[in-house]
């Protein structure tokens, strides 16, 4: 017997998008199996439902699916089955207008002692409090460990949108998982915005990342 | 009492996850924490706040959560309907000329003019395993022509051989397909060349013969080449190895190589054989985007 050194050359995202496109009837399904459950864990953590969370990916898979041919190639395949993923949740959350944010109107900025954190959420439980666009950041940054510039690309924003969202979505998280004082409504520090002659800082700033 | 505004507890936020770096409000912020003593308290306790829950969340992420069964097989169910669904714009497919098309084959098949084509049933799968060799066309025969089964109305067919011109058949007309589930090693799998396909291997298409000397039970065969089970899926792995060396496939094994699942093959009349059989042993994703994919040995015996 003369053996020679075997040779593994496994397709990757792209070839197996290409042949999908081309009439490969299984190269889909092989993608679908190396990223579902990336995929599937976005869904949930993004939606916080079970059903939701399986409607959505098996619309977004389907999507993606028939609009293979639409595929450029200017992410990483993953990337785009993310974004389809991603906007199909947030299609859904858009549609049965979802909770509203929990209000901070006046917030505490004083560590919270450790007997607080007996009563703060689940963290899977807090994350859906917070506004979608906030949820979502920081699913895919700090929860699926994508990178601020993919997120970006997934989400089609900014990087520094990304980085303020996620900034804000943490500190809400932060008061929700009892890790800063819950809001007692009193006293107060200058603001910037009522200093802002002093700081020069904007007013009207609605949402970080240049 | 540190008590903020909304606005203040964003910009806050912003400052300590790096929103603001680079931007004149970078620079009021920092002034107002190194100035205020309620901005700086403010600022260490979310500093050591939002670590805190950066590694909730990492935590979260670090829990697996694989797609549930019913979930991913209900995502499979669909994705398999939406590749047996017509595409826009597809041509409506005419049931009677298409059963006739199939009876036409299943005669040429029966005669023997189509080209060089084996089957064997498996034994103990209960499915006829088909091996074609009309790949030229496109059109690959398989045993359960008239079944109406999803793949009728697929509207892909297997890829086109690679490097064989198309004239003549990648797979010898008494090729045989073994389903023995014994795992080889680089010493071992050059036994399966010596062994010629058995005349038995040739059963008529549909006829539930097995032969069960050759067959392991199906419990031995991995169930990662379940998919290579699939003629057109087979078909489309023995292309693509017979694309990359010529030659013409004699006998598949579904088997193990090393542990790992693996459809081993001999080809005869392959360009690196030197007149030798060429073993090659592949796994479950041969044939994918039409090329091997999957090569786990190689050699000739």
């Amino acid at each position: 017997m003369e053996a020679e050194p075997g040779v593994r050359e496994t397709p990757d995202d792209t070839a197996l998008l290409h042949a999908h496109a081309a009439g490969d009837p299984y190269a889909f399904a092989e993608i679908v199996r190396r990223h579902r459950d990336r995929l599937w864990a976005v869904a949930l953590r993004t939606l916080g439902d079970r059903e939701e969370a399986a409607d959505a990916l098996q619309d977004a898979l389907l999507s993606a699916f028939r609009a293979a041919g639409n595929f450029r190639g200017e992410s990483a395949v993953t990337t785009w089955l993310h974004r389809i993923v991603v906007n199909a949740c947030l299609d859904r959350i858009r549609r049965r207008q979802s909770r509203p944010t929990v209000p901070l109107p006046e917030t505490d900025i004083t560590p919270a002692p450790v007997t607080d954190r007996d009563t703060a959420m689940d963290v899977q439980q807090a994350l859906q409090q917070l506004a979608v666009e906030q949820r979502s950041a920081l699913v895919l940054v700090d929860v699926q460990g994508y990178s601020v510039a993919e997120a970006a690309v997934i989400l089609g924003v900014a990087e520094g949108t990304i980085k303020s969202r996620c900034a804000r979505g943490r500190a809400r998280l932060a008061v929700m998982l009892g890790h800063l004082r819950n809001p007692v409504g009193s006293g107060g520090v200058p603001s910037p915005n009522s200093a802002e002659a002093a700081t020069g800082a904007a007013a009207n700033r609605k949402e970080g990342g240049a | 009492m540190t008590t903020f505004s909304d606005a203040d507890f964003d910009l806050l936020a912003d400052f300590v996850g790096g929103a603001l770096d680079g931007t004149p409000e970078a620079d009021d912020v920092r002034r107002l924490v190194s100035t205020d003593e309620a901005w700086a308290e403010a600022y260490g306790a979310l500093v050591t706040a939002e670590v805190a829950v950066r590694d909730r969340l990492t935590a979260l992420g670090a829990e697996p959560l694989p797609v549930p069964a019913d979930v991913a097989h209900r995502l499979n169910a669909a994705l398999q309907d939406a590749v047996v669904a017509p595409r826009p714009g597809a041509p409506v497919l005419d049931l009677a000329r298409a059963r006739e098309a199939r009876r036409h084959r299943r005669q040429r098949w029966a005669i023997g003019l189509a080209t060089a084509a084996a089957v064997l049933i498996c034994g103990g799968f209960g499915v006829p395993l088909v091996v074609s060799g009309q790949h030229d066309k496109g059109d690959t025969v398989t045993s359960n022509a008239d079944g109406g089964g999803k793949g009728e109305a697929a509207p892909q067919s297997a890829p086109s051989p690679v490097g064989s011109g198309g004239t003549r058949s990648s797979i010898r007309s008494d090729a045989a397909l073994v389903a023995s589930g014994q795992d080889y090693g680089p010493g071992t799998v050059g036994q399966l060349a010596k062994v010629s396909p058995p005349a038995a291997a040739m059963a008529g298409e549909g006829s539930g013969n097995a032969d069960t000397s050759k067959s392991g039970k199906p419990e031995d065969v991995p169930a990662e080449l379940r998919r290579l089970r699939d003629p057109v899926a087979r078909a489309a792995c023995l292309n693509a190895v017979v694309g990359e060396y010529g030659g013409q496939v004699a006998l598949v094994d579904y088997a193990r190589f090393e542990g790992q699942p693996a459809l081993v093959v001999i080809v005869d009349g392959t360009r690196l054989g030197a007149g030798k059989r060429l073993v090659i042993a592949v796994g479950p994703d041969c044939g994918i985007g039409g090329a091997i994919a999957d090569e786990l040995y190689r050699g000739v015996a």
